[in-house]
């Protein structure tokens, strides 16, 4: 368990800024949805938090400590556990192996039999294809994965980018149940950027909504979901399909 | 017969080793080290030297391995890791060209072109197992070989540090977050791959003379048992480097008029291997999910 406090953070990729000024808290124990459209700052934002990506100013804190600008390494040794986009396994390495990786901030090189044994109950399709290289797997396969291995490293902050992104329903929906699940069970807190944002309002306790590089607009996920701006901005082009079907 | 096959295998452990060195460096950068031959000469003139000045043979060879890992750190910390991610994998190729012809010159200049005559640290016995006699020397060399295949192969599967390196190499970005330092882990690498290199260049001195082009070839034959095996394969590249050996004997001593042929005639039988499996024995591909 674990609260992340974000203070006017401020990102920049040489002339382009992909934060400005941006706050927000991740309280602990609950789940934080980012919500926003393409190139708003959301992996940005993440990415600062666990230093894969350099901020310029501003600050960054975790349960009070500053974390700004660490290395990636250290970000791992005081809780953050990270979920990047774009399905970030080891291709060569056995699904096993990934999972081992996860436990790399520990002593020793294998990951405890008992954290990979709870992994094959979350994710059972894992332990059918532990053997297999991670790269020929499925794409909700590879994500779970990547979640595992999260996971395994025994995280009080989770930081989650996309997980569902090009996933059947099905699946993402399991996902993201496995988090609910997750958040209930050890009080893990969830930061997540989420591009179903129906899905991600419904199970979060606070919602974001960043628009260039910033916050606009913030509540509890209930809040959010039934604002007008929200619902139009956000939700409108979901409910529009919707209607179409 | 039998004593051909013992000198193919053990002249086939040198370019094991060697390859076994360009298997630690493609893990840890993913590029091939065209400089490892002359790195393992240059270990192999250092124990020479420290044992022709009265230091017994064994902490000379350890010394000299000490030396090698410590150049080879400095060239990944000092080079490889600064140019690393802004250059393409071909322009750290090509820096290695350029390390190869410098430390070829620096071991020429040094120690000169005239051929040495390695002192015969595993002693001149002989063994005979009935009719066949066998030199110590060369048994002592295939024991070597086998034991650095080992600990390599171990190295990789047992160790915390292997499995770092190993998903460093395979997705950085997944490396960093869960807590691997990508250049410690390459560091690493680079030592031990210029401490087996060296291994192999000293157990080339015992068998053959010692003199600044003596890598050459078996660097070529390394590539070629490197590419056999797989490229990433510590396993493959041993097995690569031990057929490319016995070839090499086998088909200068039993086929006529073949002794000037045999490299090429082993280098034949490489590019049959990979017109048949591309990726080598023991090559995992590219596992790439469309």
């Amino acid at each position: 368990m674990s609260s992340l406090h974000i203070e006017d953070l401020c990102v920049s990729y040489g002339p382009v800024r992909a934060l400005e000024n941006l706050t927000l808290d991740a309280n602990e124990g609950e789940i934080t949805a980012l919500v926003g459209s393409n190139g708003a700052g959301k992996t940005s934002l993440l990415g600062a938090t666990t230093g894969l990506v350099r901020s310029t100013s501003g600050k960054i804190q975790l349960d009070g400590a500053d974390i700004i600008n660490q290395a990636p390494s250290k970000a791992v040794r005081v809780g953050l556990g990270h979920v990047p986009e774009g399905r970030q396994v080891f291709g060569d390495l056995t699904v096993l192996e990934n999972l081992h990786l996860g436990a790399y901030r520990f002593r020793g090189r294998s990951a405890k039999a008992a954290d990979i044994k709870r992994m094959f109950e979350l994710f059972p399709r894992l332990e059918e294809r532990k053997s297999q290289a991670a790269g020929t797997l499925s794409g909700g396969e590879q994500q779970m994965v990547v979640i595992a291995r999260a996971l395994i490293g025994r995280p009080t902050m989770l930081l989650l980018d996309e997980p569902s992104l090009g996933l059947a329903p099905l699946i993402s929906a399991q996902i993201l149940e496995s988090l609910v699940q997750l958040n209930k069970s050890d009080g893990l807190s969830v930061l997540m950027v989420e591009q179903n944002v129906t899905a991600a309002l419904s199970i979060a306790d606070r919602g974001y909504v960043i628009a260039s590089g910033s916050v606009v607009l913030s509540g509890t996920g209930a809040e959010l979901a039934a604002d007008p701006t929200v619902r139009e901005h956000y939700l409108g082009s979901l409910s529009a399909q919707e209607e179409e079907k | 017969m039998i004593e051909q096959i013992i000198i193919g295998i053990a002249n086939g452990s040198v370019y094991a080793s060697l390859a076994l060195a360009l298997v630690l460096i493609y893990r840890a950068t993913g590029v091939v080290n065209f400089a490892q031959g002359e790195m393992a000469t240059l270990t192999a003139y250092l124990s020479y030297t420290m044992i022709t000045a009265g230091v017994p043979w064994p902490l000379a060879v350890i010394l000299a391995l000490l030396a090698a890992g410590m150049i080879g750190a400095a060239i990944y910390w000092f080079l490889v890791r600064r140019i690393r991610g802004r250059a393409r994998d071909t322009n750290i190729a090509i820096l290695t060209l350029a390390l190869f012809t410098f430390l070829a010159s620096v071991t020429l200049s040094i120690w000169t072109g005239i051929p040495k005559a390695f002192p015969p640290i595993f002693g001149e016995g002989i063994v005979e197992f009935g009719s066949v006699r066998v030199s110590v020397n060369v048994i002592v060399v295939l024991i070597i070989a086998f034991v650095t295949m080992l600990l390599v192969t171990g190295f990789f599967r047992f160790t915390k540090l292997g499995l770092g390196l190993q998903g460093a190499t395979t997705n950085e970005t997944a490396a960093r977050i869960v807590g691997i330092e990508p250049n410690r882990v390459y560091l690493v690498g680079w030592i031990l791959a210029a401490v087996v290199g060296g291994i192999s260049g000293i157990l080339a001195a015992n068998l053959l003379l010692l003199e600044p082009t003596m890598m050459l070839m078996p660097m070529i034959l390394a590539f070629a048992a490197m590419a056999v095996g797989g490229l990433s394969s510590p396993f493959g590249a041993v097995l690569g480097g031990l057929i490319l050996g016995l070839a090499q004997s086998l088909l200068g001593t039993y086929v006529d008029g073949a002794a000037a042929l045999r490299t090429p005639i082993a280098f034949l039988l490489l590019v049959l291997v990979l017109l048949i499996r591309p990726q080598g024995f023991f090559g995992r591909g590219k596992v790439v999910r469309p």
